[in-house]
């Protein structure tokens, strides 16, 4: 971390840690978009974070009844 | 409901499609696994190259890739490896990413994508050589802004429709009129601070685009639940030249300071996902 006039700004996470929302907009979003031979439905960016946020707090729930600690990496 | 141009996946190889890279002969590192655990391979077709995976047609039917994709914690899982493969292709020279799923049914299939789009593919490819993509997140405290600039700054009301009990009413006056004027009150600050946040981000996305290549603005996301980091004013992506990114990593957090936001986070580099659009976009 390093301070500019007030501001917070976060180190360079290695590119095989970084955030699941961020790659979610990036990889469900972004891309070159092409039909494919196949047709998959992927839900909305929105709707998979709001699905991944419920899971992530499910899944903490679970773990703090057993005593453990995770980081989500989710946010 | 089953016809020949739409084959099931059942008994069929299915070719998952990371990327087209220009005309290479190694897809990334020895051994690199793609989401369905196998090798990652290349095709070829003139000067151009798409990294792909089989995935195995018993593992992976049709159904079953769109069970997974539906799945959340697979979905996350899915685009973390395939996002992995992106990555060590995109090590090795200007890469187009594709987005997740796009599934083709033969070798001979993506053969022939990349036969008919060459130009384009080509013209996108050239276009990213030696740049690389900046992630710029960016909140802000609404009731800081206001406080610091809201004052300053009140729009000018437009003398024509402001009521004609627009004054405050005295002190002592505790009748409907009073809280009526105190509600409109509370309502034109929460604009305000609305409209102070929104300009913050656009301060830093216009100073930011000028430095950039390319500028992608992705929708802001959700704020925590804990609320401490303010709202995000930001949710962008730059291209940028790969050898001035750290220049720009130390601008976007010099316009951010002066544009007031709390907090910046940069991410990347990336594959250039928010740009596959190409130069034309």
């Amino acid at each position: 971390m390093s301070a500019f006039a007030g501001v917070e700004v976060a180190a360079h996470p290695p590119p095989t840690h970084v955030a699941l929302i961020d790659l979610l907009d990036r990889v469900l979003a972004g891309g070159v978009v092409i039909a494919g031979d196949v047709t998959l439905s992927i839900a909305e960016v929105e709707l998979v974070r709001i699905s991944l946020r419920a899971l992530v707090v499910s899944i903490r729930a679970d773990m703090a009844a057993c005593g453990h600690v995770i980081d989500e990496g989710l946010m | 409901m089953h016809d020949a141009a739409a084959p099931t996946l059942a008994a069929r190889e299915a070719i998952w499609v990371y990327a087209i890279t220009h005309s290479r002969d190694q897809a990334g590192p020895d051994g690199l696994r793609g989401i369905g655990g196998g090798q990652v391979r290349t095709l070829h077709s003139g000067p151009l190259t798409a990294v792909v995976e089989s995935l195995d047609p018993g593992r992976f039917s049709a159904e079953g890739i769109q069970s997974r994709l539906s799945d959340p914690a697979e979905l996350g899982e899915i685009a973390r490896r395939h996002h992995d493969v992106v990555v060590a292709v995109a090590a090795d020279g200007p890469t187009l990413p594709f987005r997740l799923a796009t599934v083709y049914l033969s070798d001979d299939r993506v053969r022939s994508l990349l036969s008919l789009r060459n130009d384009e593919f080509r013209r996108k490819l050239d276009w990213l050589a030696g740049r690389t993509e900046c992630g710029i997140k960016a909140w802000a405290d609404p009731d800081a802004l206001f406080t610091q600039r809201g004052t300053a700054e009140q729009p000018a009301r437009d003398p024509g429709s402001r009521p004609a009990d627009g004054e405050p009413p005295g002190p002592a006056d505790q009748s409907g009129a009073a809280y009526l004027f105190r509600r409109r009150e509370e309502l034109a600050a929460r604009v305000e601070r609305q409209r102070l946040a929104a300009r913050c981000g656009q301060e830093i996305h216009t100073a930011l685009e000028r430095l950039a290549v390319g500028a992608h603005l992705h929708p802001t996301q959700d704020p925590r639940s804990d609320g401490e980091e303010g709202l995000m004013v930001l949710n962008a992506a730059y291209l940028v030249e790969s050898a001035l990114l750290a220049e720009f990593a130390d601008s976007a957090q010099a316009v951010a300071a002066a544009a007031g936001a709390l907090k910046v986070d940069v991410t990347g580099p990336w594959p250039a996902y928010s740009f596959a659009d190409g130069p034309d976009a």
